[in-house]
């Protein structure tokens, strides 16, 4: 195996083996999709059965990937200072970049399940049928936003090992995802100023891509403007991810943010 | 193999939070000296007195502000990973393993970081494990160790690259004699295969025994670098007392402003 696939693979074993020992892998993996699955289908149990899978069934599954990938690749940087790893790891001649890809890799291997429990959930316990018109389009859509999703845990957690202050932002970040994306309600009931936040965001096109997905209407302008959006959005967080592990391998070490103390 | 050159490293911190407060505080001042290969160089000074600043700067992990630091020819700074390669680093306490894998998915993923060749990885785990006493306890995870046993497999982990220069910064911190016997004979070991060790430590009896040279260092500044036996004889000739021994050096350079005569 090439330097660079074993360390990412590594540190992908090693996160997951950490979650599973954890008690609130149970929480985060299965229980939170299942009880947001079922607030949100409540919500939406007297409306179309479009708004129920665009809400209820996308909404969900892509909140419960959102929480798992980018909010525990961003926590695992707080906790690896908290235990005294994140100096080891740092201080490793491998980059500090593919470490931490291999961690959000294996957070969201266990997200992808978390979204794949809420849909199936929800679908079942409000006797919706799972009715994806356009496969092939939409699981190269689910790649790509999985894929856009970690470059966002990717820039979260650059910004974490570099500032122990970040922590803040990071526990307020889960509700403004959910709200600026349009996951649990439209977008166009948001301000103006507020919405041109949301297109800065790569899981409001995603969301908007796999209901297109779904409903088979993959061939409209819309579609292709938001795919656009989409792997524009993803870029430009991989450029600035990039960016910042190469300012962490210097401030880091300049401001002594590695350790707790 | 180690060339410190004028080196000072400070830190800032922010107070207040209206009226925001920038306070400096110098942790090394100016300091300078030389390690030799195979040699055990110790850093001896009170609490606060910039030793384990020094060790990070050693190690990669701090930048200085001002001054150079060279390890095997590598700059600390422009050649980190060249110098993070030869190099590692055990800090005293339990922390800097992951507690909830077991000893030898610990090493193993330290392999990884380190990109020990497959065909060496399996038999250099096994015979760290041994070499620390810990093979019966390869497949219990670390939460379950005591002190000693952490301690034994942060050694074990510091060795895995087969580093040519160790930095251990209070390691025998916590232990029973019987671990610190064992760390001793480690060490000693390490010193017979000409590897490079530098030790901090607040047991002085420990660092009489071990090091071949020891600095003292005060306040951030360097007071003396001799020998234990030279030291012996400097302090006892300056203060005109009995001194026999490196604690009676250190109650000499340290005592007074601890209120002790």
């Amino acid at each position: 195996m090439k330097p660079i696939l074993r360390i990412v693979y590594s540190s992908m074993k090693i996160q997951m083996k950490q979650t599973f020992a954890r008690e609130m892998f149970r929480y985060i993996v299965i229980i939170f999709p299942l009880f947001t699955g079922l607030l949100m289908g409540f919500v939406y149990m007297d409306k179309s059965t479009a708004d129920f899978v665009s809400y209820a069934m996308v909404g969900t599954a892509t909140m419960t990937m959102w929480s798992s990938i980018a909010f525990s690749s961003a926590s695992d940087v707080q906790r690896e200072r908290f235990m005294g790893a994140l100096a080891q790891i740092f201080n490793t001649p491998e980059k500090f970049y593919y470490i931490m890809l291999g961690k959000v890799l294996g957070n969201t291997l266990l997200g992808a399940v978390s979204m794949v429990i809420s849909f199936i959930f929800v679908g079942a316990v409000f006797k919706v049928p799972i009715n994806i018109v356009n496969v092939p389009v939409f699981l190269a859509v689910f790649f790509i936003s999985v894929v856009s999703y970690m470059m966002i845990a990717m820039m979260l957690s650059g910004v974490l090992a570099v500032s122990r202050q970040a922590r803040t932002l990071m526990n307020s970040m889960d509700y403004i995802i959910f709200l600026l994306t349009g996951s649990a309600f439209p977008i166009t009931v948001l301000p103006i100023y507020l919405r041109f936040f949301s297109y800065a965001l790569s899981p409001t096109y995603a969301i908007k891509l796999l209901r297109l997905a779904i409903t088979g209407s993959v061939n409209t302008s819309a579609f292709y403007l938001y795919f656009v959006g989409l792997i524009m959005t993803t870029v430009l967080y991989f450029v600035v991810s990039l960016g910042l592990y190469r300012t962490i391998e210097l401030r880091a070490r300049v401001n002594a943010t590695l350790e707790v103390i | 193999m180690i060339e410190v050159l004028n080196v000072s490293r400070s830190f800032t911190t922010k107070k207040g939070i209206i009226h925001r407060k920038t306070e400096t505080m110098k942790a090394v001042n100016n300091i300078s000296f030389s390690v030799n290969q195979g040699e055990i160089f110790g850093l001896l000074g009170p609490n606060g007195a910039g030793k384990t600043t020094t060790i990070k700067m050693l190690t990669t992990l701090l930048t200085p502000n001002e001054g150079k630091i060279t390890i095997l020819g590598y700059d600390t700074v422009k050649r980190a990973k060249e110098v993070q390669k030869r190099i590692n680093f055990i800090y005293g306490g339990e922390r800097s393993l992951y507690w909830r894998l077991t000893a030898k998915d610990n090493l193993i993923y330290f392999a990884d970081l380190y990109n020990i060749e497959y065909k060496q990885m399996q038999s250099r785990v096994q015979g760290l494990l041994k070499l620390v006493g810990l093979e019966k306890y390869a497949d219990k995870k670390v939460e379950t160790f005591s002190k000693g046993m952490k301690q034994r497999l942060q050694i074990a982990r510091a060795l895995i690259n087969d580093p040519e220069i160790v930095f251990m910064d209070e390691p025998t911190i916590g232990l029973d004699p019987a671990a610190t016997h064992l760390l001793h004979e480690i060490i000693l070991d390490l010193k017979t295969r000409g590897k490079t060790i530098i030790l901090t430590t607040h047991y002085m009896k420990e660092a009489e025994e071990l090091c071949d040279r020891i600095a003292f260092i005060k306040q951030g500044e360097i007071v003396d670098i001799q020998s234990p036996s030279a030291h012996i004889n400097t302090a006892a000739k300056n203060s005109g007392k009995a001194i026999k021994s490196i604690e009676d050096v250190y109650m000499h350079y340290f005592g007074a402003e601890r209120g002790v005569e």
